[in-house]
């Protein structure tokens, strides 16, 4: 097989992110693993910025800018026009961030969902409409500073997986720059599925977060590390398979290295905790292997 | 790539056709990525200086027979080395710090063997004006210098008084650790360099040491191969031999037969070898040493496989006397020892514990109490205090167990190459010590044959490279392991002969094995710098051994610099 770091980088370099940017190192490591062989779909946001001002583009592939909410039902459409011309060697790959996904795409990408239209969408989900501003986004972190909830977050973060697995999708998977070859494999594996596949990718943003340009992958390990964002895959909404066994560092370990928690209380990054150990809990339970039930005899 | 980007009028959409590129991204930051490497804490450790994180990286990527050259240029014994060194590089791996050390013995060992049968690839210097060297003694030292002078171009006669060279490595150290086999590869691979050896031949006796002088540069390795004797009644029985003889004997394959209980005193490397192989012989076997386990100069692995295989040990015992009983059988009386304060070599002094003494009665009784330089034949201004010491201005030198410095083999690898780079540069009449400033490894005394040969050919010297500390290397890269454990002979096979007791790792846990490396302060392509880059501007090149960085669209953020595990990647100002 060929290594992912052989294959050519599809998102060209004098791009416009922001120097450190998370989000261009995911856009990156999906298309190469994409390949050249792709059509994608980008919608108003830090994608747009990144890629760049008309007539430039750093988008190696094919690439229609549609509109912020319609990222799956525009995909779906180039996908089904494909099919008809008999093209079925192109896959279609939606980019949305966590705000057209979470807020005010949900509605069209579960009507495309719930269609299993044959498309790879993936939310680059860096917590908040960065973009305009930093305003909070329903996947924001609970007491997460924003340009909107200045003294944090009150919400708790929606848990987009669960949205979609209650679509028994064939395959939504976690996955996040700091895994880089875990991520590819998915992406890879997502490619050999039909019908909805959705990746949930976690993006760290210096700019939103509040943090150094240069620590983006590893606040994505240590997200990982310290279960906050657990690497794992929903196969048809019930098999879920966890993809790495985390080394359950403490949440501080990731709080402390970011602006957007730098007023926590301590009762909060305690309350945080147990969020996390709760959802791991919960989601090993969904990852164990069902009992076996027992035959008459 | 494409970067026409003329909008066209046939479409009722605009569509860019020009790419980014164009933009120069890299004008947003002033700080860009170098590469600078840094020595590891092993390589430093290692005497022969051996690239041990470059050979582990080409271990990994499978490239075995370019790992095994590497290794080559700076010692010509992997394969002894990989077997029988004491390791000082295991204790300083930085990984020891975060799981358990790299098992780097036996992954020179691996590599040694497994690509031991190709040519080696070195090309020896063309040196116009070569001279003639004359070395006494084939032990390591002696055939390391030989090497090295080869690969300086300069061509060297070997004398020396065993029928077969190898020194200690081939009468000394059994083939239970150290298979003849795998010695004589390596020696054949040394001596098919413009070596002349004239072996039968003992300096003093059969040549005068002043013949040697009729060379260009003499270089001093014979060893240290006089038996200390104990100066104790009753040494001169029969059934009391030295430990070198007995082995010597046994590493000619004569047969010699053995008392059915054995004592042997001693407690460094000599005695164990000593004390397992009367264990091969059928004795039962006890060691009496004087101070405690802790203070055993042999090498650990040593005791513990000895104590394995059933050797008993008594400590703080010394022998007084040897009397010879009427059953024919030994009593070596013993004088009951403690520690109390410190000997001139700093380690704790034994003395007697007055009026306490043991008897233990025996068949046999082997010495093995340490070994003397034979300076019987070497000139008065050579010799200070029991032991060579070189010469340069008469274009003398000495190496290996002869001169004062750590008995081990790689120590005397480690001698033999700085004699060779020390009389290249005496005949070119260059100064030594600024250039062994450039060459060294580290602080611990190690020297880099490929930077002197590098610098010697382009004049161009490495720059200093500091030593990089375990704080120094992004743990979260790594996730955590335990080394393999190399198999070993079952118990029940292993004392029926001299067959290796150490088997070899399998491919499988050889490649886990180097892939535990750290690769501290060097790159070996683990492509986080290329994955995480956000701009895409960093391409590897791991078969050239290059990193390249497109500076024009390098925006200076500094991940690459920060996801470096190893800290190989720094952000300076450029420009
Ligand atoms: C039993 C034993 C086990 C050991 N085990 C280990 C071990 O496991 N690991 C380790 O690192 N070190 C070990 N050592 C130490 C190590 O073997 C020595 O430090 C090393 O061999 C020294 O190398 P050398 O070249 O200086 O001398 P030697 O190996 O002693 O070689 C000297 C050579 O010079 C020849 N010679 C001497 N005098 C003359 C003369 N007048 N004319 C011509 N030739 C002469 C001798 O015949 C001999 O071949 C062991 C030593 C012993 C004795
Ligand atoms: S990661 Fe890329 S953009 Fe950032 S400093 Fe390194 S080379 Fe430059």
């Amino acid at each position: 097989m060929i290594q992912p770091e052989q294959q050519p980088n599809l998102l060209r370099s004098g791009h416009a992110a922001c120097a450190g940017c998370g989000l261009a190192i995911g856009m990156k490591l999906v298309l190469q693993a994409m390949g050249p062989r792709t059509i994608a779909v980008i919608v108003p946001s830090c994608e747009g910025a990144i890629g760049g001002v008309y007539p430039y583009t750093s988008y190696g592939v094919p690439t229609i800018h549609s509109a912020f909410e319609i990222a799956a039902p525009t995909a779906a459409g180039i996908a089904n026009a494909l099919k008809i011309q008999g093209r079925d060697d192109i896959q279609v790959l939606a980019f949305a961030g966590d705000g057209g996904t979470f807020d005010i795409g949900l509605a069209s990408l579960s009507g495309a969902t719930k269609n299993n239209e044959d498309i790879i969408y993936v939310c680059l989900d860096n917590e908040a409409y960065m973009n305009t501003g930093i305003q909070v986004s329903s996947a924001t972190p609970s007491y997460a500073w924003t340009g909107t909830t200045p003294e944090g977050n009150p919400r708790r973060k929606k848990n987009i997986m669960e949205i979609m697995a209650a679509h028994y999708n064939p395959y939504s998977a976690t996955a996040t720059i700091g895994f880089p070859r875990d991520l590819q494999q998915k992406i890879t594996k997502a490619k050999n599925i039909r019908g909805t596949k959705f990746i949930h990718l976690l993006v760290p943003c210096p700019t939103g977060w509040r943090t150094p340009s240069d620590i983006s992958p590893e606040l994505s390990i240590l997200a990982v590390e310290t279960k906050v964002f657990p690497l794992y895959e929903v196969e048809d909404g019930k098999r879920y398979t966890i993809n790495y066994e985390p080394r359950h560092l403490p949440i501080q370990e990731y709080l402390v290295k970011q602006g957007r928690f730098r007023h926590l209380k301590e009762e909060q990054i305690r309350k945080i905790q147990r969020d996390v150990d709760e959802e791991w809990e919960k989601l090993k339970q969904r990852a164990r292997p069902s009992p076996k039930t027992r035959a008459f005899s | 790539m494409n970067t026409n980007h003329e909008p066209s009028s046939e479409y009722v959409i605009p569509i860019s056709f020009g790419s980014t590129e164009i933009i120069e991204t890299g004008n947003w930051g002033f700080l860009k990525p170098q590469t600078s490497f840094m020595t590891a804490p092993c390589q430093e450790s290692c005497p022969a200086g051996n690239p041990i994180p470059q050979f582990l990286y080409l271990a990994t990527d499978g490239r075995y027979h370019e790992a095994l050259q590497i290794l080559l240029r700076e010692n010509p014994f992997p394969g002894v080395c990989g077997r029988v060194c004491f390791h000082p590089c295991e204790t300083d791996c930085n990984r020891a710090q975060y799981d358990e050390p790299v098992s780097i013995r036996s992954m020179e060992r691996y590599v040694s063997d497994v690509a031991a049968n190709q040519p080696l690839n070195l090309k020896p210097v063309r040196n116009e004006g070569s001279k003639r060297v004359a070395i006494v003694g084939a032990g390591p030292a002696g055939l390391s210098c030989a090497y090295f002078l080869s690969l300086l171009g300069h061509p060297s006669t070997i004398f020396e008084s065993q029928k077969e060279p190898g020194g200690v490595m081939r009468w000394g150290i059994p083939g239970y650790r150290l298979p003849k086999s795998i010695l004589r590869k390596e020696i054949q691979r040394i001596l098919c360099l413009p070596i002349q050896i004239k072996t039968n031949i003992i300096v003093g006796e059969d040549i005068s040491f002043d013949e040697l002088t009729q060379f260009d540069a003499v270089f001093l390795s014979p060893g240290a191969g006089l038996n200390t004797s104990l100066s104790i009644e009753g040494e001169d029985l029969k059934q009391v031999w030295m430990g070198q003889d007995f082995l010597g004997r046994i590493n000619s394959k004569e047969k010699v037969t053995l008392g059915k209980e054995c004592i042997v005193i001693g407690g460094g490397n000599t005695a164990m070898d000593v004390a397992r192989s009367a264990l091969r012989l059928g004795s039962k076997v006890t060691v009496a040493y004087r101070r405690t386990k802790g203070e055993m100069p042999a090498i650990r692995d040593e005791i513990i496989e000895a104590e394995e295989e059933g050797v008993r040990f008594e400590f703080l015992i010394q022998p007084v006397k040897i009397n010879r009983l009427q059953n024919k059988k030994l009593a070596v009386t013993f004088q009951r020892m403690k520690l109390s304060g410190l000997d001139p070599s700093g380690r704790p002094k034994p003395i007697p514990v007055k009026r306490k003494f043991i008897t233990m009665e025996t068949d046999q009784l082997i010495t093995a109490v340490g070994e003397q330089v034979d300076l019987s034949w070497i000139p008065q201004d050579l010799i200070k205090n029991g032991l060579i010491e070189g010469n340069p201005s008469s274009k003398i030198f000495g190496g290996g167990d002869a001169i004062d410095q750590p008995r081990t083999v790689v120590h005397a690898i480690s001698s033999g190459k700085k004699a060779a780079i020390s009389i290249d540069l005496c005949l070119r009449g260059e100064s030594v010590n600024q250039v062994f400033s450039k060459i060294k490894v580290g602080n611990k005394g190690a020297v880099s044959m490929g930077a002197y040969l590098k610098g010697r050919e382009d004049g161009e010297w490495p720059e200093e490279q500091r030593i990089i500390t375990y704080e120094q290397i992004n743990t979260l890269y790594f996730e955590s392991s335990r080394r393999v454990r190399m198999r070993k002979r079952s118990d029940d096979k292993r004392l029926k002969g001299f067959s290796e007791v150490n088997l070899s790792f399998t491919s499988k846990e050889a490649h886990f094995s180097a892939s535990r490396c750290f690769s501290c302060g060097t790159c070996n392509y683990c492509y986080n710098c290329y994955f995480f880059c956000p701009e895409g501007v960093i391409s590897l090149d791991p078969v050239q051994r290059r990193r390249i960085v497109d500076f024009e669209h390098c925006k200076g953020c500094g991940t690459c610099a920060k996801v470096c595990p190893k800290s190989v990647v720094v952000m300076k100002e450029v420009g």
